[in-house]
């Protein structure tokens, strides 16, 4: 069984898109900073050992939440955090899990899920999920969706979604 | 008992022979069993006065002759519920044209947010077997208690979001309205289907 952790992780460096008008430099330093960007960018998007394998949303009408599902595999040799997802297709993304309690059916959120290397994380239907809400524009039934799977250590991975029909599990 | 002790001992092929009678009652009764858990004479008769998806005052009249699967829900529920009406859409998918026979009534507990119209989406997106069903607050609590079905809505976060904690399962009655089976969320399509049968053929 994973980990989870339902407490507050400490949060991603926030990413400014603000542009600043830039001071006039010499050329050396322009290119010390082109180089620390491209180690950050690497570092930024660095993909974790992990294997991603039947991604798919179900579907449902108007704007309701949807419930995003996949099979997860650490493949790495160390312990891997997985912290959250986003995606262009949704103003919002949580991570989820429903859970039965006394014939009652309820979710919690989740901050972080722990991973040791070799374990499956599996978010299927009536368990954890992605709970995706405020769609940017309508899908459809075979739409293939853009979700970036985020872990600790800057770590991300960006994963295509299939979105399926209501009735299907 | 004593004489038929005396007979097995006597006779192997007899202790043989009454091993598989015996067998083959446990198996015979194995299969008078319901594949979900029975609850017959422990529920109250389908009845309840609610709105339907387009609108029009319905009661449990409207549905005699129909297997019914009663689940309390609400759409902005993101996997418990379409997971749980999914897997009665495989079921009835199962019963082939048999599927006209049973009706699914999704009542919500949340009839805040699940207006008629979006009702109607939403149990169009499962299926023609699909009604969506609504009452105002002291309609709905008076059903939930008639059902022993819990509900609460949860607090709001800041954007106005909230989920709705609810009963999971799904009540089975039969044409004339007579409670027979629940179905749970560890119940799979095919064991719903199977007990699906069992009703219709008896009706």
């Amino acid at each position: 069984m994973p980990t989870i952790r339902i407490s507050s992780i400490p949060k991603l460096p926030f990413l400014s898109t603000r542009q600043l008008p830039r001071p006039r430099r010499h050329k050396t330093i322009d290119v010390v900073i082109a180089l620390a960007a491209l180690l950050t960018w690497s570092v930024t998007f660095a993909a974790p050992s992990v294997s991603v394998t039947n991604a798919r949303i179900r579907l449902l009408p108007g704007d309701l939440p949807l419930a995003g599902y996949f099979d997860l595999v650490n493949q790495g040799k160390e312990p891997l955090t997985f912290i959250g997802a986003s995606s262009p297709a949704f103003k919002m993304v949580h991570m989820h899990l429903s859970m039965e309690h006394g014939g009652k059916s309820t979710m919690i959120k989740l901050e972080a899920i722990e991973l040791n290397p070799g374990e499956t994380l599996n978010f299927s239907p009536g368990g954890y999920h992605l709970m995706l809400m405020e769609r940017v524009q309508p899908l459809h039934v075979g739409d293939k969706v853009p979700i970036t799977l985020q872990f600790s250590g800057q770590q991300s991975l960006p994963v295509m979604f299939e979105v399926r029909n209501a009735g299907t599990n | 008992m004593r004489g038929l002790m005396a007979a097995m001992r006597r006779s192997p092929m007899m202790t043989l022979g009454l091993g598989v009678l015996l067998t083959g009652l446990v198996a015979c009764n194995q299969h008078q069993q319901t594949a979900l858990q029975d609850i017959s004479g422990l529920m109250p008769d389908l009845a309840f006065n609610l709105t339907n998806e387009n609108g029009e005052a319905v009661n449990a009249s409207r549905y005699h002759g129909k297997v019914i699967l009663l689940y309390f829900g609400y759409t902005h529920c993101p996997d418990v519920c379409p997971t749980t009406l999914g897997t009665l859409a495989l079921a009835l998918h199962d019963l082939g044209t048999d599927a006209d026979k049973v009706r699914v009534l999704f009542v919500t507990v949340d009839p805040a947010r699940d207006t008629t119209s979006v009702l109607k989406q939403y149990v169009n997106a499962f299926g023609p077997q699909f009604t969506g069903l609504r009452g105002d607050d002291d309609e709905l609590e008076n059903l939930a208690r008639h059902y022993r079905v819990a509900y609460t809505r949860e607090k709001p976060d800041p954007k106005g979001h909230y989920t709705v904690t609810h009963s999971s399962a799904v009540f089975i009655f039969d044409g004339s309205g007579k409670a027979r089976m629940l179905v749970r969320s560890t119940d799979k399509a095919d064991a719903i289907a199977q007990d699906l049968r069992r009703l219709i053929a008896s009706d």
